[in-house]
């Protein structure tokens, strides 16, 4: 049961993955042709997010596939590469709200609330409750993309965050019942694919938005 | 912190932008459009010209065309500018 469930999760990630890089490269196109320090920001949060998956595809994938057949005094090895890679996983995932969250909070209408507002992600990002302290980031970030509205940004980005921070909510109550678990992964694949959805929409018909 | 300044590529698009909306634009229009002085104008229309991506008609008055190469610079501008608007940013 474990491993069909690590499995499924290592398949939610990889397409969550490829969808993070394809908004990476199109930000980063994007920055390049017109000097954006806004769109730099863009593809850095979604870059860090693609690296925090690969990781996490990579190395779960490695474990997954340990030979059995190694001495019983190496088998230990997979476990100890798991538990690092959730450490590194989640702290570089935080990295990439934290990018989004300091990119966010440039555009608040009060330039002395916006950086009240950013100084406070340093304090919490070295808390061991990842999940905890990515939820609160994106609030924070779901509460200045509601606010910079006004500029028209597109409702399935707004959505797209909305969805992200409910997944890691939801990943707090894994406690309660391990169907939580899909329904966090499947809310985190969804928010991504309305990423994409807003990148799409804009490449084929920008008129949509 | 992000600043909300006017970037190089911002400014030349909105110079393009003054000349497709007008099709043969004068100086003085472009000017009031891309809200530049004088002095900056004349040094990126010489930029745009050099880089082919307007044409300079001299007839009675100076005026500026877009090239088939600028309005595919305008248009691919417009579109990342929509991009960025997705994810409710300004360029």
């Amino acid at each position: 049961m474990l491993s069909i469930i690590v499995r499924l999760d290592i398949i939610f990630e990889a397409i969550s993955f490829f969808i993070s890089l394809a908004i990476f490269a199109v930000a980063l196109a994007a920055a390049r042709r017109t000097g954006s320090r806004s769109l730099t920001l863009l593809a850095l949060g979604f870059l860090l997010m693609s690296l925090a998956m690969f990781i996490r595809v990579a190395l779960t994938s490695w474990a997954l596939n340990f030979p059995m057949t190694t001495p019983p005094r190496l088998r230990i090895f997979p476990t100890v590469v798991l538990q690092i890679q959730e450490l590194v996983y989640s702290v570089v995932r935080i990295s990439g709200y934290v990018v989004f969250l300091y990119l966010y909070s440039s555009y608040t209408s009060s330039k002395k609330e916006g950086e009240g507002l950013f100084a406070v992600a340093p304090l919490i990002i070295y808390n061991p409750l990842f999940e905890a302290v990515s939820a609160l980031l994106l609030a924070f970030v779901v509460y200045q993309l509601g606010k910079n509205r006004m500029y028209g940004g597109s409702v399935y980005v707004l959505l797209g965050f909305v969805l992200l921070l409910l997944s890691h909510l939801l990943f707090l109550l894994l406690p309660l019942s391990i169907t939580i678990y899909f329904l966090a992964q499947f809310t985190q694949l969804l928010s991504l694919i309305l990423f994409l959805t807003a990148v799409l929409s804009v490449l084929l018909d920008g008129q949509r938005l | 912190m992000v600043k909300d300044y006017r970037s190089k590529t911002k400014i030349i698009a909105d110079i393009l932008e003054s000349i497709n909306q007008q099709g043969h634009a004068k100086p003085t229009k472009i000017l009031v459009d891309a809200n530049l002085s004088y002095d900056r104008l004349v040094k990126y229309l010489d930029m745009l010209v050099e880089k082919k991506l307007v044409n300079r008609v001299e007839n009675s008055e100076t005026m500026y065309v877009l090239t088939e190469k600028g309005l595919e610079f305008l248009m691919e501008y417009k579109r990342f500018e929509r991009f960025a608007a997705a994810f409710g940013l300004r360029l």
